[in-house]
Parts: structure tokens; sequence; C-alpha cells
């Protein structure tokens, strides 16, 4: 076959095919390493490793029981003593007399307790669970795992995977092999509410794309649900309405710091008819999990005007669509990224895996009571042993927690354990490899089944689940806006001290993401060190284009009630009478159509209800408000430095800053320098934003965000909330300047130049403005460009569908 | 002096026409009593009229039939049991009991619309709360019979003793729901004085108070804290009601805190009868609506308020993370949690009103007792459990009940509803006489019935093609209005049944008759003022479509709530062009309008 031998047939494998037994050459291979002193350390790890993969149950048993170093340092005798000792304290059994019995005896008899001990912890595990087999993932950042067959910045993909049953029978598992896939990979299982139906993404090879497929799990008959060339849909889960949710790269959009793929939330019912998108997402939403109440959690990149390496917070949403909002970690540097989260049963509590920026998925384990917090340490602690994370693990560092044992993909039981990915010795034996184990929250395990070729993940109950009530969907797609409604703009602490009334209305702006990744530039500040690929501007202006919908007005009480365009991510500006911005949203919301949508305030704790000590908001008393566009802040288009400011340097200023003498230089000239980012930018535009070649190479030109003549919120500032006027215009000497009279600029010109400040000084007003682009790039873009517009035709045409079909 | 006192009560009592008691299911109480070394149960069954006899084992060891309904029982803890009754007709009666033997003693008759009584020790008297008069009865044991009355707050049921002072809870705010505030209260009386010392004022939106038990220094009441200024638009963090503990310094009259029994994305609602563990150290809290029982520490509770700072410096009410580490939610194992026992330190049962059972209360709920027929086997009964039934709305944070009350009638408070372009503020209704309602002029786009004529036209015509204008159906049923309050107010898709189930039970809601006829008759006051309606032309407007019936327990009034009181609305000349009233004519008026 095309994509190499694919074998899916049901085998059996013995007992032992996973988990080996063999005592007998078990304890000739301890006893052979056992003790070789001065051996280097080297042949520790390759012992260890050996062991592992060979003996997993019984030197896991060993490992955990007193640690991997003991082998090679304490007499064997001794080590079995203490570990003997250990197990019959938990079994609450006498000690055996130990002084007759030989070594051998002696691990026989440790042997015999740690089956007891397993007996005793398997009670509620599980008769089936379905697994993966892979390599794990080895991304550039973390998210980014999507292989497309036509990436160019990603380089993950390894052949080679199976999918597996495991079926409990005693404290023993047995493997059934589901499928197998020699050059692809069978990532991502999901079991439907009535345990019949297995969801997952498979790629066959290196050509193919992931796709949803579904088995059923008794007849083992495959059906392919998604399809497309080019196309990576995966992560695909059971939703409670009949439909599936996945994570797919047909938004078409390219990530910001990185060259490669962006996946975003898309649904379809279970034939994969009428696909159309809910997330209109920056950055990846990935490691999607239904919760019992129905909603989806989820981990979303989220770096609008902010640093993007500690800003992949969990978010949440109904499985609509509908209410998209953070859920914890939102404006935290701690910790770094939060993924894999589900549920544990019957209870708020989130259990998921805490790891890094630039790191793979893989890292520590946590629980998170949103009761407790909203991010950082509150609310959260670590997991196995159950704990507060000490000050190492509460470091908020862009590689988190990719030192010691590893664990990924848990899969709660029930209060007290769960299934999980796990790696006792992590990195120490190179690449961690992982086995499926039994584990609870204070980190007793049992290593269930493993493989010597690949790692196991992503375990998942086969079970059937109570189907959530379903939450009523408003959701009507022959309407194209939706509803904000805000009860009170200076509740939330990102307004502290700001005066009532003095917000007079709101800004939106719409994001606008890149197709594809040409030119680089290098940016560090506070909230990490990135690179910025399809620039906007110098480096440490907007991650993204920027489009000023308009206006809606801001009642005194700090009320909003109005309408915007739904299925499109906008962010909000507070603007006081001066149209400077008080406060900037600096991430996104997205309204699916027909959506009404409330808040309190800005950054208000998730914790709290709506405020009820203040009146009726006054909005309640007036029709809805609808966007007031801004024609000279051109709301058909992207806002442009070349087509919204120049034109005013140009008609106000370049008289006299024309570059010769000590003025400063206000043309329009365009240049290239900065060469590496691949895009033009103006004499004027270096001079407003101060940009210099500042990093090593000398390759990035770089804007001065904190020059107090224009500063703008930079593009790596910290995840933490912001005071009120930060900076922004509201803070600009220039802007001050021209009020005052120098220049003679009337009030929209300078409202102009504000507002080119607060969207944080971007010079393109669409991403192909002003490029520096050779033929090959230009191709590149083009082969992208046009992969959109072929996804958004397809989006537009199964909304179409959806509709006709509901009549 | 005092035998006219009496004479006046008797009077009041003989006339009291008050909304008979529906028989909401079983068991309507628990209490126990110790017998030698073994505690007896007692639980009152509103169906059958029977107080059911157990013993700790949950074995039924007798029944005793007394009236047609049971619907509350106090007792001394040892040799004597009080038990509040209704016949069919309404009547009230508080009966005395003697244990063993469990042999009537004595009866007396309080009226219509009694809803409580509560054992003084302190005093040896009995407290009869009447909830439509506002009265307290104070029935004195050894004379047996009633020697006081005091004024209560609106709708009172709950009433906590601690030494010389009566705590009463209010169930409803009696003023306008507006910018204000509107809130139920708690009043303090000096019983022995029969004086009121004084009001404290629970946060803006209390209403609907479940129980109130004191511990010690402290009282602590349930009830419905309302957001009823905040658009209706979701229900999430209890944007609509969430449900609250207010608790109580019994030392200095004064209110210490509301705390949040909801979770953040988890509500808790229909938090009514709670008991104190025989420890004191904690008070279980039963949540009728989502079938559970929520059991708090209270020493973590006290010193918690003592010290604790809330997110963003919001007040302790509106922080639904402040109970994180002292509540456990246990399920119920029965529909309709109401009454709770503590029978030793590790042993609580919960009253499932709905099921019918009792059961005990641990990780895994066992059943104890079945005490009676669970109502859920009549399509009307199915329709009374699904309007206290949380599990119906999104996250558990409300049940029609959390606005409408268990009974259908009203919290009194005036909500904001997102209309077609525009938000509209609408009295709850009550929903006793509601039937459908037809496409009519003036018909507010936020109210219910628009919004249910907007989804038929929707399932009858699909999915408009864009700009296409919308036609109204000219009618809709009581069950595609049902069907569309459990989508737009409880937020989730209805299930089979469950719209036809609560209209079976609305339609079978019942106005009471007014407690202001005077032996079902008009008084000779409310008679004039009849004349004067009838002069005026007020029922040209006020006829069947817009009936003014139930008007003395409805305020506030108007479709907004508006205005406090029926003199507000007969002095700000509603409807009534020209006309000029005295004031003698005013007083009828407003006489004869309270006895619709």
């Amino acid at each position: 076959m095309r994509y190499g031998l694919i074998i899916f047939a049901l085998i059996l494998v013995s007992g032992c095919g996973s988990v080996r037994l063999d005592e007998k050459k078990y304890v000739d291979a301890v006893m052979s390493v056992s003790l070789r002193s001065g051996d280097s350390s080297m042949f520790r790890t390759r012992a260890q490793d050996s062991l592992l993969n060979n003996f997993p149950v019984y030197y896991d048993w060993w490992l955990q029981d007193g640690g991997a170093q003991d082998l090679f340092t304490l007499p064997l005798r001794k080590s079995l003593a203490s570990r003997i000792k250990k197990v019959s304290e938990q079994l609450g059994v006498p000690m055996p007399d130990l002084s007759t019995k030989g070594d051998k005896e002696l691990f026989s008899t440790y042997h015999k307790l740690c089956e007891k001990r397993r007996a005793k912890r398997l009670e509620n595990m599980p008769d089936r669970i379905v697994f993966t087999k892979f390599r794990p993932f080895r991304p550039p950042v973390f998210a980014a795992t999507e292989s497309a067959s036509d990436s160019r910045g990603e380089r993950n993909f390894v052949g080679g995977g199976q999918m597996s049953i495991l079926k409990m029978r005693g404290i023993w598992g047995h493997e059934q092999l589901l499928l197998q896939s020699d050059s692809g990979m069978v990532r991502d299982p999901d079991i439907d509410f009535d345990a019949r139906k297995l969801l997952f993404a498979w790629k066959k090879g290196a050509g193919d794309d992931y796709h949803l497929y579904e088995m059923d799990l008794y007849t083992q008959a495959i059906k392919q649900i998604s399809k497309g060339a080019g196309y990576a849909d995966y992560e695909g889960r059971y939703l409670p309405d009949g439909g599936i949710l996945f994570a797919s790269t047909r938004a078409a959009t390219s990530l910001g710091d990185i060259p490669t793929e962006v996946s975003n939330f898309f649904v379809c019912d279970r034939n994969g008819n009428y696909m159309r998108r809910i997330g209109f997402d920056q950055g990846h939403t990935i490691s999607p999990s239904v919760l019992e109440d129905g909603r989806v959690m989820y981990t979303r990149s989220d770096h609008n005007d902010r640093g993007n390496i500690f800003a992949s917070p969990l978010f949440v949403m109904n499985g609509d669509g509908t209410s998209q909002q953070a859920f914890f970690s939102m404006t935290d540097r701690f910790p770094t990224t939060l993924t894999h989260a589900r549920q544990i049963p019957s209870t708020n509590r989130i259990l998921t895996i805490l790891t890094g920026y630039h790191s793979p998925q893989h890292g520590k384990l946590a629980i998170i009571n949103p009761e407790g917090g909203r991010g950082g340490e509150n609310g959260l602690m670590m997991v196995a042993p159950l704990r507060e994370p000490n000050d190492t693990e509460k470091l908020p560092v862009d590689i988190y927690g990719q030192y010691g044992e590893q664990f990924q993909y848990p899969f709660p039981i029930d209060r007290e354990s769960f299934l999980i990915s796990y790696s006792p010795l992590g990195y120490n034996t190179g690449e961690p490899k992982f086995a499926i184990y039994w584990m609870n929250m204070e980190g007793e395990r049992e290593l269930l089944v493993s493989d010597r070729r690949y790692s196991c993940n992503q375990p998942v109950i086969i079970r059937s689940r109570t189907k959530p009530r379903l939450r009523a969907s408003h959701i009507d797609y022959s309407k194209e806006t939706g509803q904000y409604m805000i009860q009170n703009i200076y509740a939330g602490n990102s307004m502290v001290g700001v005066k009532r009334g003095s917000v007079k209305k709101l800004r939106i702006v719409e994001l606008m993401f890149r197709n594809a990744g040409i030119g680089k530039q290098t940016v560090s500040g506070p909230g990490g060190s990135s690179q910025v690929t399809t620039p906007v501007g110098v480096a440490g202006t907007s991650w993204d284009v920027k489009r000023i919908l308009g206006h809606v007005d801001v009642m005194p009480d700090g009320s909003a009630y109005f309408e915007a365009p739904a299925r499109t991510p906008l962010y909000f500006q507070a603007l006081d009478s001066l149209g400077h911005v008080i406060a900037t949203m600096r991430s996104w919301s997205t309204l699916q159509p027909g959506e009404s949508r409330g808040c309190v305030g800005c950054h208000e704790s998730h914790n709290t209800t709506p405020l009820t000590a203040s009146a009726i908001p006054q909005i309640a008393y007036r029709p809805i408000d609808s966007i007031t566009p801004v024609p000279h802040l051109m709301p058909e288009k992207g806002f442009s430095y070349i087509e919204n400011i120049q034109p005013i340097l140009d008609r106000n200023c370049v008289r006299c800053h024309n570059g010769a003498g000590n003025t400063p230089n206000l043309l329009g000239t365009l240049t290239t320098k900065g060469e590496a980012s691949k895009r033009r930018v103006s004499e004027s535009y270096i001079t407003l934003t101060h940009a210099q070649m500042r990093n090593k190479n000398k390759e990035t030109l770089t804007g001065n965000e904190y020059h107090p003549d224009v500063n703008w919120i930079g593009s790596m500032t910290d995840p933490m909330p912001l005071k009120p006027y930060a900076a922004g215009s509201a803070s600009s000497k220039l802007i001050r300047r021209l009020r005052e009279g120098h220049g003679k600029l009337d009030k929209r010109q300078i409202e102009t130049i504000a507002a080119w400040i607060d969207l944080g000084a971007p010079f393109a007003g669409s991403y192909t403005e002003a490029n520096n682009w050779n033929t090959n790039e230009i191709r590149t873009w083009d082969y992208y460009s046009h992969k959109r517009h072929v996804a958004e035709d397809e989006d537009k045409r199964n909304v179409e569908a959806y509709i006709n079909s509901l009549r | 002096m005092l035998g006219k006192y009496i004479h006046t009560i008797v009077i009041a009592i003989s006339t009291l026409t008050l909304l008979s008691c529906r028989p909401v299911g079983v068991p309507s109480s628990i209490v126990s009593l110790t017998d030698g070394d073994n505690k007896v149960i007692l639980s009152g069954d509103r169906q059958s009229g029977k107080v059911w006899q157990m013993n700790q084992q949950g074995w039924k060891t007798g029944s005793t039939f007394l009236c047609s309904s049971i619907i509350d029982i106090a007792t001394n803890g040892k040799d004597r049991v009080w038990v509040l009754g209704s016949e069919s007709d309404g009547q009230c009666r508080l009966y005395e009991l003697s244990y063993p033997g469990m042999q009537t003693i004595q009866s007396l008759a309080v009226g219509r619309g009694a809803a409580s009584v509560t054992y003084d020790k302190e005093d040896d008297r009995l407290w009869v709360a009447c909830r439509d008069l506002k009265r307290l009865w104070e029935v004195d044991i050894m004379r047996w019979s009633v020697v006081g009355k005091l004024d209560m707050p609106r709708e009172a049921s709950s009433v906590a003793i601690r030494d010389s002072l009566l705590y009463v809870a209010g169930r409803l705010p009696e003023m306008v729901s507006g910018q204000k505030g509107a809130a139920t209260s708690v009043c303090v009386f000096d019983k022995r004085r029969s004086a009121l010392r004084k009001t404290i004022n629970l946060p803006k939106g209390s209403v609907l108070t479940g129980d109130m038990v004191a511990n010690g220094r402290y009282a602590y009441l349930t009830h419905v804290l309302s957001r009823y200024t905040v658009p209706a638009i979701r229900p999430e963090h209890g944007w609509i009601a969430s449900s609250a503990l207010s608790v109580i310094d019994m030392d200095s009259m004064k209110l210490i805190a509301t705390v949040l029994l909801d979770s953040p994305a988890r509500g808790a609602a229909g938090a009514g009868g709670m008991a104190v563990s025989p420890d004191g150290k904690e008070l279980a809290i039963a949540l009728s609506g989502i079938n559970s029982v929520m059991v708090i520490d209270l020493d973590g509770l006290h010193a918690r308020l003592k010290s604790y700072k809330t997110a963003d410096g919001r007040p302790i009410h509106e922080d639904l993370g402040f109970l994180y580490g002292l509540r456990r939610r246990y399920p119920s194992g029965g529909r309709g949690t109401g009454t709770l026992l503590y029978l030793n330190e590790h042993t609580l049962l919960a009253g499932n009103l709905y099921s019918g059972n009792i059961t005990v209360i641990s990780d895994r709920p066992r059943r104890f007792r079945q005490v009676g027929r669970a109502i859920t086997s009549t399509e009307q009964g199915r329709g009374e459990a699904y309007f206290s039934d949380a599990t119906l709305s999104y996250q558990g944070w409300l049940s029609c009940a959390s606005c409408h009350g268990a009974d259908g009638r009203s919290d009194a408070l005036t909500h904001i509803y997102p209309g077609d372009s525009i938000f509209g503020r609408f009295l709850t209704p009550s929903l006793a006489g509601v039937t459908y309602r037809s496409s009519q002029e003036g018909l507010k786009s936020g109210t219910l019935a628009y919004r249910a004529m907007r989804e038929k036209q929707n399932r009858l015509k699909p999915s408009r093609r864009k700009g296409e204008p919308e036609v109204l159906p000219i009618e809709v049923t009581l069950e595609e209005m049902c069907f569309e309050a459990i989508r737009s107010h409880l937020f989730t898709e209805p299930q089979d049944g469950e719209a036809h189930a609560l209209a079976s039970y609305i339609s079978s809601l019942e106005h009471p008759r007014s407690p202001y006829l005077k032996n079902g008759r008009l008084s000779a006051r409310a008679e004039a003022g009849l004349s004067v309606y009838e002069s005026l032309g007020c029922a040209s407007c006020h006829n069947d479509e817009k009936p003014l019936i139930g008007l003395w327990k409805s305020a506030p009034y108007m479709h907004d709530g508006r205005m406090a009181t029926l003199e507000e609305v007969i002095n700000s000349r509603h409807g009534m062009k020209d006309a000029k009233l005295t004031a003698t004519q005013k007083r009828d008026l407003k006489e004869y309008l309270l006895t619709l």
C-alpha cells in the first residue's frame, strides 16, 4: 500500500507481551549490574534504560520503592530488605524473616508483596482502556504538532505508531492491537458517550495529513470523517450535542513567531458534514476535553500586545463555541503552559500538565481547583505526591518542567486516581520514554503497559458516560452579529483608580492573522524572547495587523451594550474624552452568530458574581448600540502607517522635518533596514518608533516602546494585567506637543496618530504591504493565501448547507 | 385586656382565608425524640396527613393520622410533640401529642396559611407563623391558647430563638424593586414585650428565605440572592440567582456576612432546610434544587469571616470561592431534599420531598426509609418536582422556584430580560391562573410569551433568509411557554415531557382566596370600593385578559414593579384620566382591590 504497511487486525498479545514478568531473567540482569561501582554514569544510564525496557513492572517497583541510585551504591541484600520492609508496612503485614533466605528468594518475597500491593491499588482500575503508541512530539513550540504535508516550518513527524486496547484481567493487562501504522501515526483517541465508537486522528504517512476517523469498537470497522490534502484535523472530541469538535489547520493561518500552521477549533457532525470554524484565534487552540457540564476546556495561546512565552492559559467554552473565556493562568507567568487538562469526575477540579512554551507537551502534573484562584499558585497543587509547588517548581521559565520524571496525558479515574503516560526517569536515559500507569494523587503507581519500541500515550477509559444536559444554543447562522453587554467597565483590577465617567467610548478592533511566515525578527522583553515572522512593523510593535471597526458608547456608569460582528476576533480599548487609551485588552474575544455575551468589567476575577451593589445599568434603558465606524481611521481595512499616518506627516510636518540638519526625519521614504524582516519601513516610522539595530547580530530593527515621545505596550510585555494608562498616547510627549499646537494638526489628525500609538505602532495595514519579498517568498505567500481562500470558501458553503439542513 | 386581645385574635383566625396548603410532598419535616437510650424519628407526611414513627435503623414503628396534610412538627425532645396540620378546606390546626403513645391531647385552630411551628423551651411557648397575614401567634403550652401575636415581615416562616429574642426572617421584600435595592430582612423581637427590637437588612436581592437555625451565638439563614439589577442573559457565576447563607451574630443583632453556597461553575440552587451537628461544629444545608446536601465546617467559616480578603475587594456575597475548602457536597439520594436531621455526629438524615424517602448522607447515600409515595408518580407531581429542580438548568444555578418560589408565586422582584434590541424590566409574575398568551399589541420583546412566539415561528418556518422579517404566530400554549422557559430562563434544551409536566403543574395552581374577605364576602367598605371601581370603568381594561386577581399578595405593582403599595397605584391616578377621588373613595377602592 501507498503509505506503507498498515495492519489493523485483532492481535491478542499474551499476558507477558507488554509487561514482561520473567523473574529469573530479571534477577540475573539486576545481579549483573548491581554494585558495579566505578562504572561510568553512561553505564548506569544504559543499564536503567535496559531494565525498564525489558522488565518494566519489576524495575518500576524497584524504582518506586527506593529510587534508582541504590542499585549501584548499596549492597543488593540491603536494598532488598529495605524494600521488603517498606511494602510490608504499606500492606500492614509483618516483616518476613529474611535471615535464612538467599538473594534470589528475597527477590521472590519482594515481588510477591508487590503483587499483593498491586492488587490492592488496582481495585478501581477500569476494565478497558484505549491508548496510542508513538514517539512523543518534539515540536518547536509545544502546540505545533500538526505535521501538515505541505508545512514549511514544522519537522516533527516521525512515522510509526499503533493504537491498542488494554484489557485488564485481574492485576495484569492484555493488549489488543487495534491499528498499526508503520509509516504513519495514530493519535488522540476519544470514546463516545455510549462507549461504542472510537474517534481518532490518523496520518498514514509523510505525504498524508491527520484526518479524523471513527472506529466501531465492536466490528472494528473504520470510517473516515474528515478529508482534504494539506489540512490537519486532529484532537477530535465527541460533543454532547451529537457533533464533533476538533483542532484543525483549516483556518490557514500561520504562527506569529515561527512559520508553521496554527490550529483552531472546528465542529462538524458525526459524518464530517457542516464542518465550520468556531475558533478565530491568533495562536493554537489545542487539547480540548469535554467537562461534565458540557463545556469544553482547552489550551489557547493568547498574546495580543503581550509576550507569547507565558501566555498559554486554559480556556473554556460551551460546546457550540459560545462563551469562550479564560479559565486559568490568563495573566500569570507561572504556569508557563497548561495542557492535557481533564476534569476529575464529580468535582470542579482539573488535572493538567504544566509545561513550557518552547517545550514538548510533557512536563509536570498539577491539579487545579478554580475556587482557590484563577492563576499562579492560587488554586494549584502539584500532584504525585500532592503538594504546594516549591520555589523551583514556581519558577516561570520558558522551557518549564523538563527535568526529572515526566508526565503527559492524565486521564482521571476517580477523585483519587488516574491513568497517566509517565516516564519515571525522564531525560535521564535520553529522550523520555513513556509507559501507561495507574497512579494516585500521592504518586503511588503501577505500570500497566509499555512497549520496547514506542512510548505509550493518551490513555482513555472505555466506558459509557452520562451525557451532560445540553445548554440551550441560541446560535443563529442567519445572523452576522452577536451582542456584548458590559455591566461596569470600572470593575476589575485593570481599572483601579480610574474615575467613574472617564471612559467615554470603547474602540472595537479586529485582529487580522497572517497566512504564512515570511521574514523574521528577534524580539525580547519582560514576557520572554521570541522570533517574529511576517513582522507588522519594527520589533516590539504589534504582533498582528489591526483594523479599527469603530467605537461604541460607554454610559457614565460604565455599562455598554452593543452589537458586534460574529466569527471575528475582536479586542476592546477603553478611551477617555480625548480618545486616548486608558486600558487595552491584551487578548481577544469571539462571538458566535446570535450569541449574547455578558461580562462585568475588565479582568474581573472569574470567581465573582456580577456586581450587586450597583444600580440597574444605564444601558438597560436604551436600545442596543452598534459600532460607529470612524471614517478617517479607515474601518474597511487594516490600520496602515503608510495610508493613515504618513499623509498627515507629509501635509503638516515634512516641510521642516525632512531629514536635513538635526530635525527628526519624517519623510515617507521606504528603507530595507533590518533586512531579515523582509518588510520595508519608512524613515518617519523609524524616527517615531525610535528604532535601532539593537540585537546581537544587528539584523533586527527594534523600536523603543519606552520612549517618552512615543511609547506603547510592547509585543513582549509581561502577561500580568497592566495599570491604567500604562503606556500609549496618553503618556506620549509627541501627542502633548501636537495638542499644544505644534505642527498645527487638526483634532482628527491627532486622534489618528494617537490611535496608531495605541494599536502598538504597527506599520503594515496588511501583511503584503511594503514587503521586500523575493519571487520564492511571494510564491510561498500566494500558495498559503490561496489555501486560505479555499478554506474560507468551504467554510462559507458549509455554513449555508448547515442553515439549509435546519429548514 | 387580655380577653379582648384573644377575642380579636379569634375573630382574625376565623376570618383567615389564606392559601390552602398544597401537598408538596413528603416528608415535610423530620424531628427526633430521645426515648430512653434510643432515638425515635418522626416524619410528617404532607400527602397522607400522617406522622410516621421510625427507629434509628429506619424501621417503621407506627403512624398517627391527624388531618389531611402535615405542615410542620416540633417537639420538646422527650414527651411532647406538636404537629401543625391542615384540613382539606385549608383550615390549619395545631395538635399536641404525647410520647410514647402518640395520642392527641388537645388541638387548636390557627386559621389558614400556617407555615411553621417553633418550640420555645425558655418560655414554654409555641410560635406559629402564618405566612399570608404576616402574623406570628404565640401559643402558651400550659394554657393551650393563643396569648399574643407579632407582626412579621412579609410571608415569614423561619423563626430562631435566643433568650428573650425572636429572630424572624421575611421571605419577600416589601418595597419597590428598583434602583435602591430590594431585599427581605430579619426582624428581631423582644418576645416578652412583644416589641420589635431591630430590623437586620440582608444584602440587596435577598429573597425567598429557606430556613433559619440558631447555634450558640449565631443564627444561619438560607435564601436566594437574586441579581435582579443585572440583565438575565446567562446563569453562570450567579448572574441571575445564587444561593446564599446569611450569618447573623445574635449577641450584637448584626449581620456578619452573607456567603455564597455556589461554586464558580456549579450552582447550589434551592438552599432550604438546615441542621447543626450535635457538637455544633458542622452545618448541613439541604440543596433541594440539585438534590444534594452541603456540609460546612463552622469553625473554619467563622475563622475565615474574621480575616478574609475577597478578590478585587468585592463584598463576600459576590465571591463564589469564599467557602473553598470549607464545604463538602453529598448527593442526597432523593429528589427535592428539603429537611435535615442529625441523628448523631456521624449520621445525617435527609428528607426528600419529591421522592418521598429519607436517606442517610455519606459519599454514597443510602436509603433509610420510604415515608410516602413519590409525588412524581403523577404528571402534575412530576411538574411540581421539575418546578424546583435546578438540574434542569445549566450547571444547577436556578430552578423555576428560584424566582417564583416553590409554590409558583413571585419573588417580588423586577428582572431585566433582553429583548430584540432593548432590555425590558418585568416583575416576576405569580403563575396561578396563567394559561396561554395570544399575540397582542404591546407584547414586549423581552417577555417569555414573545420569546415563545418567536421560537414557535422559528420552528414552523426555521432559518429565515437574511433580512426576512419575523411574523409571530397568533398564540402559544402554556406548554410552549414552559418549553421556552427552560430554554431561556434555565438555559438548557428541554427534554421529553418536562414542558408538558410543568404546564400540568402550573395549570393546577390556583389563586388563594384573599384574607381581606370577611367570611368570604366583601366588607361594607369593599362594597363601596367596588362602586368606585365600576364608576371609574377599571373593568374596561382589567378584563379577563388582564385580571387583577391576587393583588393582596402581589406587591410591588405595575409590570415593572415601580409602585410598592396599592395606595401609590391609586394616587398615581393610573388609568383614571381626569377622575377625582376623595380620600374615602381611595380607601374604599383599596379595600376592594385587596379582596380580589
